[in-house]
């Protein structure tokens, strides 16, 4: 295939921009448009075959060794087999077709489990769970908001067209673009999101929950005591909070800074009720901002198939759901994971060190397009390939949009997608027979 | 395959047909039913037993972006109803917001074989047509929002109905489905901006039309693409004291319209209960189901979904935006919305429906009055699930309706204002015949389905035989709730409310043909595309992402 | 000096992940901790000075640069990946969720060790 390609969809960030235009040659990604610095780097990465895991390899005494996919597959399902309980885990960089034969894979295992979101957005998952989630599509936003909070994240770094193509940059159809949109960014780093916000506000690490509820506080007609909450003089909050409520139509965009501070799921909570308040007096919206480009999609397809949106324990035979115990950290930090599934993430980079020492002790079978610390940790290495670049699939943007994913060029020789191993080692358990 | 089946000596109930509690045989060959068969057909006894076509839901919130957002908002409902898996099911989990294998199999158990997504945001097609798929054993179809769809209004205000029926084909091809819904017509777009409707004459904000233009210009589309079923409706201020009079002017928006489709309803408005209330607030809120039950029986037109009350938790969910938030603000339970862009939204509220509370009292006697005063021929089964109830709970309301002393029996445990309502001197008692009406004939009949809801030769061999006394009612709960056969095309799928096997429905979407108006269409498409966040070429969903496709392609009239 | 640490997204992190996860690209902007400038001035540090950053949970020796995305005294950023990882602790007080932020450590010149590649963590010891 030669030629542009119009309305790809970027498999990186969770804005999902389904705008690239790839240009090919020879089959290969020459380069593309639209696309932020990541999407630049997501595209040309696949076809630097020096950083690809190019044959399945099975550790054999001391030495890793390259055998077929059949080999490989059936040397990962007797590892899954023989467990007394296995972690299937990542799942937030692959198809949704993939992650579906993930979770069947694991409810026939017995095993658990898990996605990225365990350690990224899974507290803000906990904390909609007590009290819900006041949300649109970023379109809605793009169309009607007037004022833009981005809170405890960096669009800028994480999510590089946040702004420019959906939040307040772009011209909707209720507003002119920036002139007509009041921009505030929160966050204890004066970072360079922060440096284009109309209003820049900087809390102390870990005081988001005060401040928060303040505001809620505030809204109800409250005087804050004391000229600071968390950092940040009384008077500003004061702004802040008459800027939400004459708002016309506000969204409140937030990251990590929330759901991994101390607090955790409660400083979510916060601010989730925080809107949900704030719709008494003007029109509002929160959105976490996903990380991953499918990691929305998980959660949606663990939802739909199990009915609990991560951390799922199959153990018994149908699932269970309760992140702290059947979460992937919890569960190999505690011991109870003799063997390990990752699915295009790299756990023994990413946990934390201790948690990254157990994965590398115990049989684990990595399938990822690239060399990862858990590739060469594993001892059943499975060579893919990168989904929307080099086969297709369904992704969930960070709005819950469903978008397709297409496959552009050729993986490297040989190469099966993602689902395809998933399906090939959930036919194999099938042909054991039962556990 | 030519597999043969006989289905012998049952009672029959095929109201289509007009067979009343007839002991007949029924006749099978290759997945559909069939006048004869040889004598080398299997033969199956079913002395004693009731044999129905299987049950059609005309209106069920089970797939989707806003019930999905109930699951994982409510993993309580989750773990309150879970089942491991068998060599030959998935794990089935939830109550009201059931996983797809627990819709699938409870659906099946009960002898249901065809069910209808109510609400479709055109946008997240896609992630509908993910969960349908894999729903097992039913055959579905999906209803395609449209009634505050940015595109939709701004044709009609400019007076371009060729170009309203031009997109609302397109729109239905590109999310794959069935027919058109509208919910709070203008009040969803409202609440883009937090606020509301008040009725039909009400103007949208910043479109230059009302709800009655929606209503009319829709079902004008509607008509002129001669679509299986008709146009179906939630109309403004569900929910509100009072609101049956706006329900009553939206019925008669329509008094005077026809269509040439065999099914004769030009509307069919949905879960009347909720729109059938008077009083002018919650301290005299009552039903006015009287009213609407003379307007539905003496209008030619209309057919009705009741949307009944069930006791227990619900979780409501709706693409009504401002009535969820409404309710949040009246329950302080928790509360999920998702606005889409340029198109409609939704809410998600549990609620619990409690035999102590006025209110939840008259909603029951209401859907009930609705049932008993209506014929049996407009008026079809629902509890709007999961809003007024778990589909699983459709034998409760069976058993109130074929049991006056049962209803009785029940109201000695509510809230003594049932004492007041018209309910408590209703007679009527439902003949399985009627029953069958209101749970498979009629709605086939309404969705414009032939090959569903009757045991006629070439229906599908779709058929629910149920363990159900002749003339009583003990022990119909659990017999409606665990049938004692299922097929399905001809595969035996239950039997004695066991799954035996889980083969995969089919999806009906409707493939219009396009007209001389497509290429204009077109155009204002992609130019109304930038005020969307996707591109337009990505934003149809592809056949190949339904399960057996199954296009319905609608005749078109000259 | 003790100082607080958050761990976070940076667009060199993210393309190092893509790039080059297990060379010298993703090593130069991840095994990095950032400061405040004056922090770095009065511990008397040269930008890109090898420093071992200490936990509760760990340690681990990076490069210490001054941030472009600004921090107040008092404040540390490192960026996801394995060299970050070796300060975050496995305990997550029932929520799933590890401490990624807000960690208080200890930052000290180095004078014996260089950065580690990553290849050669994952784990600790």
């Amino acid at each position: 295939m030669a030629g542009m390609i119009q309305n790809v969809t970027c498999p990186f960030c969770g804005c999902l921009c389904d705008d690239i235009r790839v240009v090919l040659e020879e089959g290969k990604v020459k380069e593309i448009y639209n696309g932020c610095a990541l999407s630049q780097s997501r595209f040309a990465e696949a076809k630097r075959t020096e950083n690809r895991n190019l044959q399945p390899l099975v550790r054999k005494g001391d030495a890793k060794l390259p055998v077929g996919y059949d080999e490989a597959l059936n040397r990962a399902v007797e590892i899954l087999a023989s467990a007394d309980h296995s972690l299937l885990y990542g799942w937030a960089t692959t198809s949704c077709e993939a992650q579906r034969a993930g979770v069947e894979l694991a409810e026939l295992l017995g095993a658990s489990i898990d996605d990225t979101s365990s350690v990224c957005h899974g507290p803000s998952t906990i904390g909609i769970q007590d009290v819900g989630y006041v949300t649109a599509t970023l379109g809605a936003v793009k169309n009607r908001a007037d004022v833009v909070i981005y809170w405890g994240c960096n669009p800028f770094h994480a999510h590089p067209r946040h702004i420019s193509r959906y939040t307040v940059f772009p011209r909707g159809y209720f507003r002119k673009g920036r002139k007509d949109r009041k921009l505030v960014v929160v966050d204890p780093r004066r970072t360079s999101s922060s440096r284009i916000a109309d209003l820049y506000v900087q809390p102390e690490v870990g005081h988001d929950y005060e401040i928060l509820n303040a505001l809620r506080a505030m809204l109800r007609g409250a005087k804050i005591a004391g000229p600071k909450v968390g950092g940040v003089p009384t008077g500003t909050l004061q702004q802040v909070a008459e800027l939400m409520k004459r708002a016309e139509f506000g969204a409140l965009y937030f990251g990590l800074g929330l759901s991994m501070s101390r607090g955790k799921h409660r400083n979510v909570e916060a601010a989730l009720e925080l809107v949900r308040d704030l719709n008494a007096h003007a029109k509002w919206v929160i959105g976490a901002m996903r990380g991953h480009y499918n990691v929305a999609g998980f959660n949606e397809v663990c939802a739909w198939e199990t009915g609990f949106p991560f951390s799922v324990d199959f153990t018994r035979g149908y699932p269970r759901y309760n992140p702290g115990e059947t979460s992937a950290v919890d569960l190999i930090s505690n011991g109870e994971i003799d063997a390990i599934l990752t699915v295009a993430s790299d756990p023994v980079a990413n946990l934390p060190a201790e948690v990254a020492g157990k994965i590398r002790r115990m049989p684990a079978i990595a399938v990822d397009p690239f060399k990862t610390l858990t590739t060469e940790a594993a001892d059943v290495v499975i060579p893919s390939a990168v989904a929307g670049i080099e086969g297709p699939g369904t992704a969930y943007r960070m709005d819950g949009v469903p978008i397709e994913l297409r496959g552009l060029c050729e993986p490297p020789p040989g190469l099966l997608g993602d689902d395809e191993i998933v399906l090939g080692m959930l036919q194999r358990l099938k042909g054991m027979g039962s556990r | 395959m030519k597999a043969e089946l006989v289905l012998a000596n049952g009672t029959v109930y095929d109201p289509a047909n007009g067979i009343a509690g007839e002991r007949m045989d029924i006749c099978i060959r290759d997945g559909k039913i069939v006048e004869q068969v040889s004598e080398k057909a299997q033969r199956l006894d079913l002395a004693g037993k009731v044999v129905m076509p299987g049950g059609v839901d005309i209106h069920t919130h089970v797939t989707g972006s806003k019930v999905n957002a109930g699951r994982i908002m409510r993993p309580e409902d989750v773990r309150s109803s879970v089942s491991p898996r068998t060599s030959l099911t998935r794990s089935a989990s939830g109550y009201t917001v059931p996983n797809v294998y627990q819709i699938g199999y409870t659906y099946a158990r009960m002898g249901y074989t065809t069910v209808v997504e109510a609400a479709v945001p055109p946008l997240k097609a896609r992630h509908t047509h993910e969960e349908l798929s894999a729903i097992p054993i039913l055959d579905k179809a999906s209803l395609v929002l449209m009634g505050n769809n940015w595109l939709i209004m701004k044709y009609l205000s400019e007076g371009r109905d060729d170009l309203v029926r031009e997109y609302a084909a397109w729109l239905l091809e590109a999310a794959k489905g069935y027919g058109i819904k509208i919910v709070n017509p203008g009040g969803t777009e409202a609440w883009g901006w937090g606020r509301n409707v008040e009725g039909v004459r009400d103007k949208v904000p910043h479109f230059d039309i009302t709800p009655a233009d929606t209503i009319k210009g829709l079902l004008k589309a509607n008509e002129e693409l001669n679509l299986p079923t008709s146009v179906h409706l939630h109309p403004n201020r569900l929910g509100k004291p009072g609101n049956y009079s706006t329900t009553l002017e939206t019925m008669e928006l329509v008094r005077n319209a026809t269509t040439r489709m065999p099914r004769g309803q030009v509307l069919h408005v949905v879960h009347l209960q909720f729109h059938s209330y008077g009083g002018d607030s919650w301290r005299n809120f009552h039903s006015e189901a009287d009213k609407l039950a003379t307007a539905v029986n003496s209008s030619s037109n209309l057919t009705v979904d009741v949307g009944a009350v069930v006791f227990g938790w619900s979780t409501t969910m709706t693409a009504d935006g401002p009535f969820e938030h409404d309710l949040q603000r009246l329950t302080h339970l928790k509360w999920t919305n998702v606005d889409v862009e340029a198109e409609t939204g939704a809410g998600v509220v549990p609620h619990f429906y409690s035999m102590r509370n006025a209110v939840a009292v008259v909603q029951w006697c209401t859907g009930l009055e609705l049932l008993l005063l209506i014929k049996p021929d407009r008026i079809f089964l629902t509890t709007d699930h999961p809003n007024g109830g778990p589909f699983s709970k459709y034998p409760q309301i069976i058993h109130l309706l074929m049991s006056r002393k049962h209803r009785d029996a029940m109201m000695e445990k509510l809230n003594p204002v049932c004492k007041k309502s018209m309910l408590s001197s209703l007679d009527k008692e439902y003949t399985l015949y009627d029953i069958a009406k209101i749970t498979r004939a009629g709605t086939a009949k309404a969705l414009g389905l032939a090959q569903k809801g009757h045991l006629g030769p070439g229906a599908d061999a779709d058929v629910a035989v149920y363990d159900l006394q002749p003339d009583s009612t003990e022990g119909l709960e659990k017999a409606l709730s665990s049938a004692h056969l299922v097929l399905k095309d001809g595969t035996m799928v239950v039997r004695d409310g066991r799954i035996l096997a889980a083969p995969a429905g089919r999806t009906y979407w409707a493939r219009c043909q396009p007209t001389d108006k497509r290429g204009e269409m077109i155009n204002g498409l992609r130019e109304h595309f930038r005020y969307y966040t996707i591109q337009l070429e990505n934003y149809p969903v592809s056949e190949e992402h339904l399960i057996r496709s199954s296009p319905v392609v609608p005749e078109v009239s000259s | 000096m003790d100082l607080i640490l958050i761990t976070g997204r940076t667009i060199n992190q993210g393309r190092g992940t893509m790039t080059d996860r297990l060379g010298g690209f993703h090593q130069k902007n991840s095994a990095v901790i950032q400061m405040n400038g004056n922090d770095l001035t009065e511990l008397g540090l040269d930008n890109r000075a090898l420093v071992r950053v200490t936990s509760a949970f760990g340690e681990v020796v990076l490069r210490a640069e001054e941030a472009e995305e600004e921090l107040p005294r008092g404040l540390a950023h490192i960026p996801y990946g394995p060299w970050a990882s070796r300060l975050v602790g496995s305990d997550t007080g029932a929520t799933g969720m590890p401490s990624f932020k807000g960690m208080k450590v200890k930052v000290q010149r180095e004078a014996a060790e260089d950065v580690k590649p990553a290849t050669t963590l994952g784990g600790p010891g």
